[in-house]
């Protein structure tokens, strides 16, 4: 698997590409980096959805994330998503791609949401098994990301010797969710910022910020509100540290416009040393 | 694979029975694994998942049901939970959510027959989203076309033709709404009499 390295072009901050926020993010395009696309929204697209796809890519890079890959199946991956997923990713040619590191199909079902690990030595066969297998029908880079978990299951890991223990499984880079890491350190207990220091920080590519929600005693990842200040503290220190190409603020809900995720973009870019020297 | 480890395949396959299905969820509960045993917190989380999972498929594919959306108002909600009980997620999420949400609908009779016509449109709009070769005729007995809100909309014929021809090509559209002919006088009279000669 090839991995993006610090000789990947440096995006920038952007955002995720959502129906709300489309008139916005085009009419304020100088202001976003890069965009980032829910892969599984374009997989089975109607024409008039690749149009929009075309147009999207008309402006900027856009890096396609998957969530329904799989990779942590036990059962293997599902050859024809992973066929759909080869030919869009074909369409945009981008310099990545990403998908989460969870399962989310088992014993024949589809759950529709990704679900935890258990950090085990078994599990982490099992994605480099399927890493493997997608790698042969998708060249380009593959990108992991760090899933928010809302029970975790047992193993004999902790989450950064998991996380360490399947990139050299796979040979792939990651993209931290900061966001996930704290709602995991909030839900579970542990100091996320302790554990960061822990993790492979040189293989981090791409980063996700995100704010979430409290539903009852639960910190959810919501994707629906501002990027709490416990969640930038922690960008500040991968930023000054790792070789992150690019960095996406992600927004599902409450959507107030495209003004206040600008603002965070501009946050985003002020805590992003190698950035501010690229540009300076 | 250490003694200590539950078999992998097993616990995701158990896991994702317990997300999808209230019951084996219950069941796990009452008769855990040996991975899930004298570990509470774990079981809750696993039932806030369950529960955040449905959550998650209502509120997408809730803004897919259009106008029956508002005709049903609130109680929506308990119906789309009640679908999610007996119906695991499917592939093509959340259409497939949507449209078989709908086809319970359209074949409710508890409902009144405007708000199965009028399910049955809103399913020819959603499944016409989807891409590859399309062809669906309806014809309406409602104006379902405008309807907004909680009021039955305006009787009147309604013929709806969604087609598109290839994977990728462009979604058509037609409505037609024969107009209504004006009678002459004699075709509204019941007995259909000759003027002059109505007793």
């Amino acid at each position: 698997m090839a991995v993006a390295t610090e000789s990947t072009a440096l995006l920038g901050a952007g955002l995720g590409w959502r129906t709300p926020l489309a008139s916005g993010i085009l009419q304020q395009r100088a202001r976003i980096d890069v965009i980032e696309i829910v892969a599984d929204h374009f997989l089975d697209a109607a024409g008039e959805t690749l149009a929009e796809l075309d147009l999207l890519r008309a402006h900027f890079t856009v890096i396609p994330h998957a969530l329904d890959l799989s990779l942590g199946s036990a059962d293997g991956v599902d050859g024809a998503y992973l066929d759909k997923l080869a030919a869009l990713i074909e369409r945009l040619d981008p310099p990545w791609w990403s998908e989460h590191l969870a399962f989310t199909r088992a014993g024949g079902m589809r759950i529709g949401h990704l679900m935890p690990l258990p950090r085990t030595r078994a599990a982490v066969a099992v994605v480099g098994r399927n890493v493997a297998q997608v790698a042969r029908t998708i060249r380009t880079p593959l990108l992991l990301e760090n899933s928010a978990a809302q029970f975790t299951l047992p193993g004999g890991l902790d989450e950064a010797e998991f996380l360490g223990a399947v990139v050299d499984a796979t040979g792939c880079g990651l993209l931290l969710d900061l966001a996930n890491l704290h709602a995991d350190a909030v839900n579970h207990g542990g100091d996320a910022r302790t554990l960061l220091a822990r993790l492979p920080l040189e293989r981090v590519v791409q980063l996700h910020l995100a704010g979430g929600d409290l539903d009852r005693g639960m910190l959810v990842d919501s994707h629906a509100s501002a990027v709490a200040p416990a969640v930038w503290a922690l960008a500040a220190d991968v930023l000054a540290h790792a070789p992150v190409r690019a960095a996406i603020l992600e927004r599902d809900a409450r959507f107030a416009g495209i003004g206040p995720l600008l603002d965070e973009l501009d946050l985003l870019r002020a805590r992003w040393p190698a950035l501010q020297a690229a540009r300076a | 694979m250490s003694a200590a480890e539950p078999d992998l395949a097993a616990l995701q396959a158990q896991l994702a029975r317990a997300l999808v299905d209230p019951a084996a969820l219950a069941a796990l509960t009452a008769r855990p694994p040996a991975w899930l045993a004298g570990d509470p917190a774990r079981v809750r989380g696993i039932a806030f998942a369950a529960r955040s999972l449905v959550a998650k498929r209502r509120a997408e594919a809730l803004p897919l049901l259009g106008a029956v959306a508002a005709a049903l108002g609130p109680p929506l909600r308990a119906r789309f939970e009640a679908f999610a009980a007996t119906h695991a997620p499917a592939a093509g999420q959340p259409r497939s959510d949507a449209l078989r949400l709908l086809a319970t609908l359209v074949t409710d009779p508890t409902l009144p027959a405007w708000l199965r016509a009028l399910a049955r449109w809103q399913a020819g709009l959603v499944a016409a989203a989807r891409p590859g070769p399309f062809l669906r005729l309806e014809h309406f007995a409602w104006r379902v076309d405008r309807q907004r809100g909680a009021d039955p909309p305006d009787p009147g014929v309604l013929i709806a033709a969604w087609w598109r021809w290839s994977r990728r090509g462009r979604l058509h559209h037609v409505r037609l709404m024969p107009p209504r002919r004006r009678l002459p006088p004699s075709d509204l009279d019941p007995l259909n009499l000759p003027r002059g000669t109505r007793p």
